[in-house]
């Protein structure tokens, strides 16, 4: 699969991803000495460091050209969302960098290919909605029956893949066919997010429904549903990467 | 982009090494960000002064540069020590030779030894200048109490844009991402004290976001340190004060997210950073004190003495403390330390004590990462030193 991002300093590499699915401050949270992020540990030298924006100190870009003086550089960076620092820092380390591209594509271990403002690597991506559904301050979970063909069993929002509508419109079938609401009201469209299991990548078109009530007939595809508070979340066995998406649309 | 026939001769390599890296550096973050051409700056303001920071390979990279000079009025950020009194912040030879050698460089870009956060006290802006200054506090300060314009540069754009006396033209630099997003009153007038403790708190809640505050006492030091918290916590560029600030008119539709704050609401919030102890030492100077704020402090110390076994330092910068020599002899009198040059975040000074009393928080944001801190209002703390 290849995605396109935006090169910063172009370059055509293959190497070994390292992944920090959050905000990177290079001054502190990296040791250009040893090549590695502090917080974990984890080599960067000679791999593909994929993180999901640069924050922090503005002497950041000192350390990304110290990861190159002392003999450590990433062979290549991708970042979701750069900043001033980060994009000096590549150019005056010309190491191989590019931005625009979601941490959450990869996962450790991944073999990517970089090439100017194209990444590949060898997943299977499926592209899906998913819809939360609120009605005051609670949520609507609903449990995922045995009869569907993935993550049988754990609880989800109202999800489904995309086949030939558009997102808005499929995230509309499938509240219909799955809680027999009409007319939902939409309140956010918060774009799309992606989701890694092993092999398959998931990109998740987001978006947040309000309910006029909290009467729902659920089919086939679950067992059960609840209404939950926000912070019940982290209390259920869920699709992975639910957590991301309430916290995409209620955030 | 477009390039003007200048800006073609310095990429070209013809000018100069230097040059040609600066320029491309900045051809570089205008493509990024969109920008059709550059913008002419008149100061810039560079960090990643410190050889902590930097190390070997900041010196290795400041030598690229070193077959040009600096075109406008350009300063540095404070370094790890005071450089008429480097022993008292370490025993280390080593690193002040280092750390002399960095000073050296920029020396011989055509940098002097500025090297303060508050660079605005060197040369003040007007309204609508063009800046490339990478402090974080100078950057908020510049934006919101002067109305100049910068980005948040990095150590090396700001050092490319100080070379080439350009910057692209993009972000901070146009009308229209001036705006505030946020509306923000409260139920008490921010003051010198309660201001540092709010900024902390709001740019906690709204990280990069520019906020628009319904009141804040209208003092210039209040303003500074309500600007350096926020950006501690929140690296916002910019906010607005009504009434106050040069550019609120306008800067905010009453369509956008409003929120109320209680006094008693980061009261609470400050005791969540603050410690119940008292410790042996107040650090003060964060940003770097105003003459003003240096004045107050004398008015305050005069005829006191620092209690045995507790120790007080102030920070500021060489010009202010220069020109107030003989306020300084007043609060130097009473056994506080006034230093430049430095500052109790960059230096190795607090690693003496095991807790601090400061009453900024962009320092208490940065120190109470190490170590316990209480952060309080500068003259109580002075209150419960002194005698």
């Amino acid at each position: 699969m290849r995605f396109k991002g935006k090169s910063i300093f172009k370059g055509r590499v293959e190497g070994e991803c390292v992944v920090y699915n959050s905000g990177l401050s290079f001054l502190g949270g990296v040791d250009p000495t040893k090549g590695i992020i502090n917080e974990n540990g984890k080599n960067i030298s000679d791999r593909v460091l994929s993180f999901e924006r640069s924050i922090g100190s503005t002497v950041g870009s000192y350390i990304i050209y110290g990861l190159k003086y002392y003999g450590n550089p990433p062979m290549a960076m991708i970042v979701n969302v750069p900043d001033e620092t980060f994009i000096t820092g590549a150019l005056v380390a010309e190491i191989p960098s590019l931005a625009y591209i979601s941490s959450y594509i990869f996962q450790d271990g991944d073999i990517v290919h970089i090439d100017g403002d194209y990444v590949e690597i060898d997943v299977d991506l499926k592209e899906v909605v998913t819809s939360i559904l609120v009605h005051g301050d609670e949520m609507l979970l609903l449990r995922r029956s045995s009869r569907v063909s993935t993550y049988q069993g754990k609880w989800a929002g109202v999800s489904g893949y995309i086949e030939g509508l558009d997102p808005q419109s499929t995230a509309i079938k499938e509240i219909k066919e799955e809680t027999g609401i009409e007319n939902p009201v939409l309140i956010r469209n918060g774009g799309k997010i992606y989701v890694r299991d092993g092999k398959r990548l998931w990109a998740v078109h987001t978006f947040l429904f309000h309910l006029k009530n909290k009467n729902v007939n659920i089919d086939w595809e679950h067992t059960e549903y609840k209404w939950i508070k926000l912070k019940e979340l982290k209390n259920f066995e869920t699709v992975p990467g639910l957590d991301r998406v309430v916290q995409n649309l209620l955030l | 982009m477009y390039l003007d026939k200048e800006e073609e001769r310095m990429i070209s390599g013809e000018m100069g090494e230097g040059l040609k890296i600066a320029m491309e550096i900045i051809l570089k973050l205008g493509e990024f960000y969109g920008a059709e051409r550059t913008i002419k700056i008149t100061s810039s303001q560079i960090s990643g002064v410190s050889y902590r920071n930097i190390g070997d390979a900041g010196i290795d990279l400041l030598r690229k540069f070193r077959d040009s000079k600096v075109s406008v009025k350009t300063y540095l950020n404070p370094i790890a020590f005071d450089l008429n009194y480097p022993h008292d912040f370490t025993e280390d030879e080593n690193f002040i030779s280092k750390q002399m050698e960095i000073v050296r460089i920029f020396n011989d870009l055509g940098v002097y030894e500025s090297l303060t956060c508050t660079p605005y006290y060197y040369y003040t802006p007007s309204i609508g200048e063009h800046l490339a200054w990478a402090e974080s506090s100078a950057i908020v300060y510049a934006n919101s109490v002067l109305g100049a314009r910068t980005n948040r540069e990095s150590g090396i754009s700001a050092l490319a844009s100080s070379l080439t006396g350009r910057t692209a033209y993009y972000g901070m630099h146009m009308d229209e991402n001036r705006k505030a997003s946020i509306f923000i009153d409260t139920d008490f007038t921010p003051d010198y004290y309660t201001a540092t403790v709010l900024g902390l708190y709001i740019g906690n809640m709204f990280n990069g976001r520019i906020s628009y505050f319904r009141k804040a006492e209208n003092d210039l030091d209040t303003l500074k340190q309500l600007g350096a918290a926020m950006n501690a916590t929140g690296s916002t560029p910019m906010f607005h004060v009504e009434n106050i600030t040069p550019e609120y008119r306008n800067s905010i539709d009453s369509e956008k997210e409003k929120i109320f704050i209680e006094r008693s609401e980061i009261e609470e919030f400050r005791k969540k950073i603050s410690s119940d102890i008292d410790p042996d030492v107040l650090m003060a100077g964060c940003p770097h004190l105003s003459s003003n704020e240096i004045k107050k402090i004398a008015g305050y110390v005069k005829n006191k003495r620092v209690k045995n076994g507790k120790s007080i330092f102030l920070f500021t910068s060489r010009k202010i403390k220069n020109e107030n020599s003989e306020i300084v002899k007043i609060i130097e009198n009473t056994g506080i330390r006034i230093y430049t040059d430095t500052c109790m975040v960059v230096s190795p000074l607090k690693e003496r004590f095991s807790s601090i009393y400061l009453s900024s928080g962009k320092s208490s944001y940065y120190i109470g990462k190490e170590k316990r801190i209480v952060l309080a209002d500068l003259f109580g703390i002075l209150e419960v030193m002194m005698s």
